[in-house]
């Protein structure tokens, strides 16, 4: 069995990944990754290809560690052969039906694979979500959970969630709560399937909105008061998974929490380009739960924000954007609305299903990038240090950047990846 | 606003089952362009252990994933077949999309070979070719009462109509019901099948209001629905056309 880490799920592989090597790093290890969200084999190739000794062998670091980021079907055809020692399982939402296929076949292919995982091989689980829980719980090796105990009223998984009822035996889900989209802790009335006590947890989770969030980060040993850059629950859960993930690699989580406390947000994952007119702060956003946790952040801004959303259909995005309507944009209330991107007629559309745009000033509908961004940040009287909140899919952000690169306002994105 | 206007009852069937294309935005359009009109929509969501509470003027189904499917075939068949089929025998209208659809033919024959009985609505019938035969999945532009359809297709199952049912559309772009004949989606008195997703609603108003229209035909004949503003809609279907490659 090799020293690899493997990092797959829906959302927050990149973030999960980064954390991972930032932590790998402050305890001494050389590692080695896949960087900047490029998850496919391409990306694997990139990132192995300077390690390769002259007669094609991985050179041999002593302390050499791989932390790979792998996509759903990635790591169904990559984890055999990288036999990992550690594989952390995210969470598994629709993502990009066109090209991932249904969710009910991702589970199947990881249940699949993890068969065919060694037996001392470990997995870390998220113990909120039932169809992780589900694919994982059949594994003989050692099994790690991480999850987040925080209050919430719903005891509904939302309408666009992909658990409604039980992955064993498709019997009544009873929910305790419901944190977001299926996660959140659940229990059969048909059969033994509940969820599991989670080993690494969140608890006492306060947001700060896009500034960041402070909560409580409890593993058996101890309990720790962090404050952290990511904002948003669903990257405390990122942050648990990646301590979850280095424990189960017997790597000594050292000066953990300075680590996670310093650690910047990655690749498009609420970075922020500075322009002359605002700082243009970057949210990806790549499928309905991650979305609408992205809307549920805004609105815990203290007030209504300028916001930019582009759609592009292209075949890193999805080509179908029926998603959209999965989108709750209901509950967006910015200052102003831009709309861009390839098919920003559809999203301009779904905005006024939502009640959304006829209760903004402005909406400018503009499927050119540079130009929606020019009216986004064209000035206004009295509106000096602002801020352009945008909500962008993977290739109408490479499109952004592109832009504001030309500008001279950010590098490209391979020099500030590298 | 007027509410005066009719009652329009919608049967939302198994959203927690079939909504794996967003398909709940057809609802929510349909909500929209009843209530700009003075026509109160009334929906029901129906979930797996409810029973439909009494006739409606409008069922809408959309698709989901085979298990799903598969479930939402036994809450129709165990406790909601009669009610739903004596209310289209008296001419309530039907949206099915997708997997909706495949459920309303006669049957669905899934790769493995095994049969999943249909309710029938729609003298069709439904055929996985088999796992490794590539999916019917992109962009769709088709021809419907001398106007065109848009939308997004992403199925395994080829569906054949029979005699009794007459085709929804004719194919432009895309694979519609087979691949094959050139058929898109079926039509049975007022009841609506198709494999478009988009959601198919929004940005066809036109097919939008021809459902409401038919929904309303006996409770409210009478009833002119007001012309709408509907230039954002018409942007997004010019949108779903060039996606498709035309113009
Ligand atoms: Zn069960």
């Amino acid at each position: 069995m090799h020293s690899a880490l493997t990092v797959t799920g829906t959302n927050g592989k990149t973030t999960t990944t980064a954390a991972l090597c930032a932590l790998a790093r402050a305890a001494g290890q050389t590692v080695l990754t896949n960087p900047t969200g490029s998850n496919l084999e391409r990306g694997l190739a990139a990132a192995l290809l300077p390690q390769v000794g002259w007669n094609g062998q991985l050179r041999d670091a002593p302390k050499l560690r791989a932390i790979l980021e792998l996509d759903e079907w990635a790591f169904a055809s990559l984890a055999p052969t990288i036999r990992p020692r550690v594989t952390v399982f995210l969470n598994l939402f629709r993502d990009q039906l066109d090209r991932y296929g249904e969710v009910d076949r991702t589970a199947a292919a990881w249940a699949a694979t993890i068969d065919r995982l060694d037996a001392q091989a470990s997995v870390v689980a998220n113990a909120d979500d039932p169809a992780v829980v589900a694919v994982t719980r059949h594994h003989r090796g050692p099994l790690l959970f991480f999850g987040a105990d925080v209050a919430s009223d719903s005891t509904t998984p939302d309408a666009w969630a992909d658990v409604r009822r039980c992955p064993a035996c498709d019997g009544h889900l009873d929910w305790d709560r419901v944190v977001y989209a299926h996660l959140g802790s659940y229990r059969c009335r048909s059969c033994s399937f509940h969820r599991p006590t989670p080993d690494i947890r969140i608890t006492d989770f306060r947001s700060r909105g896009l500034a960041g969030s402070t909560y409580h980060l409890v593993t058996p040993e101890s309990t720790r008061h962090i404050a952290v850059k990511l904002p948003g629950l669903y990257n405390a859960y990122n942050l648990a998974a990646a301590v979850a993930g280095v424990r189960a690699a017997g790597i000594n989580p050292v000066h953990a929490k300075s680590v996670l406390e310093g650690f910047e947000p990655a690749f498009g994952r609420a970075e922020t380009i500075q322009a002359p007119a605002a700082s243009i702060v970057l949210l990806l956003v790549k499928n309905p739960t991650g979305a609408n946790q992205t809307l549920d952040l805004l609105r815990s801004e203290p007030e209504p924000l300028d916001t930019l959303l582009l759609l592009n259909d292209g075949v890193a995005d999805g080509e179908d954007v029926s998603w959209i309507w999965d989108v709750e944009f209901e509950r967006l209330s910015p200052r102003r609305l831009f709309v861009g991107g390839r098919r920003a007629e559809d999203l301009a559309l779904r905005l006024k299903y939502a009640g959304v745009a006829p209760t903004v000033d402005h909406m400018l509908v503009c499927p050119g990038i540079g130009a929606a961004l020019d009216a986004a940040l064209a000035s206004e009287p009295g509106s000096q240090s602002r801020r352009l909140i945008v909500l962008t899919t993977y290739t109408a952000m490479l499109d952004l950047r592109a832009v504001c690169a030309r500008r001279g306002w950010v590098d490209p994105y391979w020099r500030a990846a590298a | 606003m007027t509410t005066s206007g009719p009652v329009l009852r919608i049967a939302y069937l198994y959203p927690d089952l079939m909504n794996l294309y967003a398909d709940r935005g057809n609802v929510t359009c349909l909500e929209r362009r009843c209530a700009w009109r003075g026509v109160t929509p009334l929906v029901q969501r129906l979930e797996w252990d409810d029973r439909l509470t009494g006739p409606a003027d409008l069922y809408v189904i959309g698709g989901g994933q085979d298990r799903q499917q598969q479930l939402a075939s036994q809450g129709l068949t165990r406790r909601n077949a009669d009610q739903l089929l004596s209310s289209l025998g008296d001419g309530a209208a039907m949206l099915a999309v997708c997997g909706g659809y495949q459920l309303m033919a006669h049957r669905y024959r899934a790769a493995d070979g095994s049969e999943l009985a249909g309710l029938g609505v729609f003298d069709a019938e439904t055929v996985h070719p088999g796992s490794d035969v590539p999916r019917c999945i992109g962009n769709v532009v088709c021809d419907w009462n001398g106007s065109r359809l848009v939308g997004f297709e992403n199925h395994g199952g080829r569906t054949y109509l029979g005699s009794n049912s007459i085709p929804l559309a004719r194919v432009v772009r895309g694979h519609g019901n087979n691949s094959e004949d050139g058929t898109e989606g079926a039509v049975v008195g007022s009841a609506i099948g198709t494999y478009l997703h988009g959601s198919v609603l929004p940005k066809n108003p036109h097919l939008a209001d021809h459902i409401i229209r038919l929904a309303l035909a006996r409770g409210a004949p009478d009833f002119e629905l007001a012309p709408l503003d509907d230039a954002a809609e018409w942007a997004a279907h010019r949108a779903a056309v060039r996606a498709a490659g035309l113009r």
